[in-house]
C-alpha cells in the first residue's frame, strides 16, 4: 500500500526531501513505517526516528491524517494514508 | 504580582485583579492604533499594562516576543539570558548591538527594551532557567514565553508553569521550520505531553535566520496577547507547524498524554 510521509525540520535535512510516498506491505504499522524510513535513509534518519531497540522515539511528533498518534495506540496504516513525521525542534 | 487563571483558563480581567492602573492620558495616545483592534479597546490594553510576563530565553525568538510586548504596552516583563555577546549572535538576536559584543546579553536587551518603551517595567535576569530560579521566576508573572534553545530549560518551565497555573506559549524553530503552541494548564496537552523525554537528537546549535526566529518569535508575542487580553481563540491543544521555505502553515491538533509526568490527572484550575 501507498502511503504518503511528510517530513519537517532535522528529519527533512535526514531525508533530504520535504515529502515522499512509499511503498508498504499491506497491514503495516507505523512503526513499520519508522524502519522503512529509517533503513531507507540511513543512519542519521533512524538516531531521529527509532530508539536503538527499534521502539519509536518518544519526543517524536507522528501525525496520521493530521491526527496525533502516540506509540500506545493501535498503530495499522491504510493504503493512502498521510503521515506527518516531525523532529522536536527548540531552536530560541 | 502573579494572579491565577479564571474559569474560562485566560488570564482575569483587571477589574477582577488587584492593583488596578488605569491608563494615563500619554498611554492612551501611545496605544491608540492598537485599541481600534475589535474586541481590545481601552479595557484591553488596560489588561496589557496589568500583566506581567516572563520571557525565556531573549535570544532571535525570545527577543522579538520581548520587543513586541513591551511595544504593545505589558505592564512588566521579566527576562531571563545569560552570557555574554558573541559575534555569532548578532544574525538574530535583534536586542543585541555589536558595540556590546563580550559584555552581558541581559544588558543589551534590557537596554533596547527600555529603550523602545520606558513604561515598562524590565526586570533584567542574567541567568538561564534552571533548578535554581525556575520555581520563583514562573510563579512571579501571569504568564511565561518559552523561547529557550534548550528542552531542558523548556520542559523545566513548562513544569512549573502547570504547577503554578500559568500559561505558558512554546515558540520554537529550526532551520526554516518553526512552531508554537499554547499551553493551558488542566485544559490543553502541557509540553511534557508532546515530548515526555529530552529528545536525543538536538543540538543547542541549529541553522537560523534572524527572519525566521523573529516570525515566530512574534507570534508568540502575538498569542501572548491574546492570553493577556482575551482576544480571539489561542494555540490551546493545537500546534501551528510553519514551513518558512514553502511559506504552508498547519494548525494540527495535539493530544494530552493521559500518563504524562507532569499533567496526568490535572483538571481546569
Amino acid at each position: 500500500m501507498r502511503i504518503h510521509v511528510r517530513y519537517t525540520a532535522q528529519v527533512r535535512a535526514a531525508a533530504g526531501r520535504n515529502e515522499e510516498t512509499l511503498d508498504l506491505p499491506q497491514a503495516a504499522s507505523v512503526e513499520d513505517l519508522l524502519r522503512s524510513v529509517g533503513a531507507r535513509h540511513g543512519e542519521a534518519m533512524q538516531r531521529l526516528v527509532l530508539r536503538p531497540d527499534q521502539t519509536p522515539q518518544p519526543s517524536l511528533l507522528l501525525f496520521v491524517n493530521d491526527l496525533q498518534w502516540r506509540p500506545s495506540e493501535p498503530s495499522a496504516l491504510s493504503e493512502g494514508d498521510q503521515v506527518a513525521i516531525m523532529s522536536p525542534i527548540a531552536g530560541g | 504580582m502573579s494572579v491565577p487563571l479564571n474559569r474560562t483558563g485566560a488570564l482575569p480581567v483587571p477589574s477582577e485583579r488587584p492593583g488596578r492602573n488605569m491608563l494615563t492620558d500619554e498611554e492612551r495616545a501611545i496605544y491608540e492604533w492598537q485599541m481600534w483592534t475589535a474586541g481590545f479597546g481601552e479595557r484591553g490594553q488596560d489588561k496589557l499594562k496589568a500583566a506581567s510576563v516572563l520571557v525565556s530565553r531573549v535570544g532571535g525568538v525570545g527577543g522579538a516576543a520581548a520587543y513586541y510586548l513591551a511595544a504593545a504596552g505589558v505592564g512588566r516583563l521579566v527576562l531571563a539570558h545569560a552570557g555574554n555577546l558573541r559575534p555569532s549572535d548578532l544574525n538574530r538576536q535583534i536586542l543585541m548591538t555589536h558595540d556590546h559584543l563580550g559584555k552581558p546579553r541581559i544588558e543589551s536587551a534590557a537596554r533596547r527594551l527600555r529603550e523602545l518603551n520606558p513604561r515598562v517595567a524590565i526586570e533584567p535576569v542574567g541567568q538561564n532557567i534552571g533548578q535554581q530560579n525556575a520555581a520563583d521566576l514562573v510563579g512571579s508573572v501571569d504568564l511565561v514565553v518559552s523561547a529557550a534553545p534548550r528542552f531542558g530549560e523548556r520542559l523545566l518551565m513548562n513544569r512549573h508553569a502547570v504547577s503554578r497555573n500559568k500559561p505558558l506559549v512554546d515558540c520554537a524553530m529550526y532551520d526554516l521550520d518553526a512552531q508554537i503552541t499554547t499551553v493551558i494548564p488542566g485544559r490543553t496537552p502541557c509540553l511534557a505531553c508532546l515530548y515526555p523525554e529530552e529528545p536525543p537528537g538536538w543540538s543547542r546549535q541549529f541553522p537560523v535566520f534572524g527572519a525566521v526566529a523573529g516570525t515566530i518569535g512574534a507570534m508568540g508575542a502575538v498569542e501572548a496577547i491574546k492570553l493577556i487580553a482575551g482576544l480571539g481563540e489561542p494555540l490551546a491543544g493545537k500546534l501551528l507547524v510553519c514551513d518558512l521555505r514553502q511559506m504552508a502553515f498547519r494548525t494540527v491538533a495535539i493530544q494530552r498524554n493521559p500518563k504524562c509526568a507532569v499533567c496526568a490527572g490535572r483538571r481546569a484550575g
